[in-house]
């Protein structure tokens, strides 16, 4: 049986990038009509570069090591999308009486999934009628 | 009575019934209002009776309105990225207000609603400046997910270093977060200066959490539950402020409460057995045993905190405005007893010259006392093998009892000064700051001998408008730290043990042994650290244009194989344009990067 035999060191590199774009319109035309929308586009990656923490000195003496790090560092991969889009419309029957319509839109897309895939798309939708009294 | 009124009074009664709130509590029988008396408005989210104004007095300026509907949803895949905090049912959905402005004062009242989950109300008022109230309460949901604890298996799939089990496969994990805030201040007209305050917030989290526990002989066997969550943060605080021409001191007492209103899991620890042989000899390495039976795990105990602050701000001593404030607190856990105790005090001072020059300079001491802890290790004797019999201590007379010193313990000294002047509209100001402060620990060792951690961190800053529209911002920084936080010794053992037949050998090294032959000094704080950023916008009155660009770059090489760096770049774009008085829009871009290096170093055994 044997004991410890030193340490193995690699040093790690983590690099992380995103980005983001975002926009958005606001039309008001007084107690007529008001049009909305927000858009939204994110993507963030970040990930290890491949170590090996290969022991040289262990190795050249012994058989070969029985744990495999050539994939560990895929386990830190980060790689996601997510889109979201609002629009929404308020239209004026008469000053105080309108209807309201929402619609809000996100897909998130988890391509490199890190505990579980959780990639999955989100819509809501929503119509009010509304009176100023 | 009109048909608006009667409208308006239906809304509020609407609105105060809505299941805003799990926080009802007693009924208190509201007083009788006459016609024409102007309230008193009482609060209903809490249950109480709501009291109607004389209507007719409202009357004046009441704007009122209702916005009822339906909504759906609709979720493809997996909800918890993409519905994080969105409810995903369907059904009715609505809100209401109601605000007025009067000679008494005046009052804004709104409620919304989606769910049981998702809902929102608000109350605010005033009585002819006596009396002031804010109150609003929020809830959402927030999913969890549920972790697989497939990541675990990163490096061994054999079951021999880790494995694991999930109890509640099936469990959704999420919680409802509600908060609820409230604010009352008085202020009598014969003592304008004394202005009284009340204060209510709560916090509340409610669902399922997965909880981990891990048993560590055999395997590694990590083992996950579900963990129901009734958290509850309670604040009460009652403040007074006298107030006078050329300043205020205010006096605040606040007591908190956090509460967990569900019991902690129950954990069972597996066999303890060699990975090899599966025989119990190794007991006397370990703490429990299956044979304990099921234990309390994943333990949130309840705490209390009181804090009392005194501030004071004088406007004009000798041309400089100066603030003071003190803070004592003092954190109770109900479960151990265990206190720990903060005192902290502010002082700061600012002038500024009609040459131009301004002088700003804030100073902060505080102080972390936390209790120490003895914790005494259950030594349990071995059943089989070579130690049958003995503990760990019998065996290499050490024994593992210690008493936990805190490593938040300190005194700490923070300085901040910033000298400006400002050579004119075109030239714009020149900013210099020097940052300085020093963390002198109690208990804790960041690099050897050395218990104080010293940060002086200089500035300079440019800003100016160069021509009309244009404004242009450059900032740059730089830290030299002295003996930032690390662990000393916490990696890179570099015992060489040789081969033993097995670990019962008087010769075998044992864990201590390894953890004694560490060498490197490891940590995730820079020693240097330089930032620098450039801001520079345009507007034409109609539309305006932004970029910012910021630049880091740390790094730590003071203690043995720490070699620790991090660099980051971050830019942003936006432009903002309004081309009608019907018409706005906006786009922004926004780009990061980062580059972390850290050095890993594991142990290698054979066997």
């Amino acid at each position: 049986m044997g004991g410890q035999d030193g340490y193995s060191r690699n040093m790690l590199d983590y690099t992380s990038e995103s980005n983001t774009v975002m926009a958005g319109a606001k039309y008001t035309k007084k107690d007529k009509l008001e049009l909305g929308m927000d858009l939204s586009w994110m993507q963030a990656e970040a990930g290890l570069a491949p170590f090996e923490l290969s022991a040289a000195d262990y190795v050249a003496t012994h058989p070969a090591m029985s744990y495999d790090f050539s994939t560990t560092n895929t386990n830190s991969d980060l790689d996601s999308t997510r889109i979201d889009a609002d629009l929404w419309a308020k239209i004026f029957f008469r000053p105080n009486f309108w209807m309201r319509l929402r619609y809000h839109y996100v897909d998130y897309q988890d391509d490199a999934p890190y505990l579980y895939n959780t990639s999955g798309t989100y819509q809501f939708t929503a119509a009010t009628v509304g009176w100023a009294f | 009575m009109k048909t608006k009124t009667l409208l308006r009074i239906s809304l509020i009664l609407v609105l105060a019934s809505l299941p805003l709130t799990g926080f009802a509590q007693e009924e208190v029988e509201a007083p009788a209002v006459a016609p024409g008396d102007p309230g008193p408005w009482i609060y209903t989210f809490w249950g109480v009776p709501y009291t109607v104004p004389g209507y007719w007095a409202a009357e004046g300026d009441v704007k009122s309105s209702v916005e009822v509907g339906f909504y759906g949803t609709d979720v493809d895949g997996s909800p918890d990225m993409a519905a994080e905090y969105y409810d995903t049912s369907s059904g009715m959905i609505g809100d209401a207000t109601v605000s007025t402005h009067q000679d008494w004062g005046s009052l804004y009242f709104m409620g919304a609603f989606q769910s049981a989950d998702t809902n929102a109300g608000e109350l605010d008022f005033d009585i002819k400046r006596m009396v002031r109230s804010h109150n609003s309460y929020e809830s959402f949901i927030q999913r969890l997910g549920h972790d697989p604890m497939s990541n675990l298996e990163a490096t061994s799939t054999n079951g021999k270093v880790v494995e694991h089990t999930d109890f509640d496969p099936d469990q959704q994990y999420d919680l409802t977060y509600s908060v609820l805030s409230s604010r009352t201040e008085f202020q009598l007209p014969s003592i304008r200066a004394l202005t009284l305050g009340v204060e209510f917030n709560e916090q509340k989290r409610e669902g399922h959490r997965q909880a981990f526990t891990t048993s560590h002989c055999d395997t590694c066997h990590i083992k996950s539950q579900s963990h129901a969550l009734n958290e509850k943060t309670e604040d009460g605080t009652l403040d007074a402020k006298v107030a006078w021409k050329s300043g205020f001191v205010k006096g605040s007492f606040t007591s908190r409460k956090l509460t967990y209103g569900t019991n902690s899991v129950q954990a069972t620890f597996d066999d303890n057995l060699h990975p090899e042989l599966q025989l119990p000899v190794f007991d006397n390495r370990m703490q429990y045993d299956s044979d304990v039976g099921a234990i309390p795990a994943d333990m949130w105990p309840n705490s209390n905190k009181d804090k009392t602050r005194l501030d004071l701000v004088l406007n004009n001593v000798g041309g400089f405005t100066v603030t003071a404030n003190g803070v004592w607190s003092t954190t109770q856990n109900d479960y151990t007893g265990l206190q720990s105790k903060y005192k902290g005090y502010i002082v700061s001072a600012a002038k500024g010259w009609k040459n131009g020059w301004r002088l700003r300079w804030r100073g902060n001491v505080y102080t972390i006392d936390n209790e120490n802890v003895f914790v005494p290790v259950i030594e349990r004797p071995s059943i089989a093998g070579p130690h049958a019999g003995q503990t760990y201590s019998d065996v290499y007379g050490q024994t593992f009892d210690f008493v936990r010193m805190s490593a938040l313990n300190r005194d700490v000294f923070e300085s901040k000064v910033d000298l400006s002047y400002r050579f004119g509209r075109k030239l714009g100001t020149l900013r210099f700051t020097w940052d300085y402060d020093t963390i002198d620990r109690e208990n804790y060792e960041v690099l050897p001998g050395e218990f104080t951690t010293t940060t002086n961190l200089l500035g300079v800053s440019w800003r100016t408008r160069p021509a009309k529209g244009w404004q242009l911002e450059a900032n740059l920084k730089y830290a030299m730290v002295d003996n930032a936080f690390s662990l000393i010794d916490g990696a890179c053992s570099t015992l060489v043990s040789g081969a033993y037949p097995n670990p019962w050998n008087p010769e075998t090294p044992q864990y201590f042994d390894f953890h004694e032959a560490r060498i490197a000094d490891t940590t995730a704080s820079a020693s240097n650290w330089g930032r620098a950023d450039l801001r520079l916008g345009y507007s034409t009155g109609k539309t305006t244009v932004f970029g910012k660009y910021i630049y880091y770059d740390g790094d730590n090489n003071d203690g043995n194989l720490t070699d620790w760096s991090r660099s980051s770049n971050t830019a942003l774009v936006t432009v903002w344009s309004a081309p009608t008085e019907n018409f706005n829009w906006f786009a922004t871009y926004t780009f990061m990067d980062s580059d972390l290096n850290i050095p890993v170093c594991i142990p290698v055994f054979d066997g």
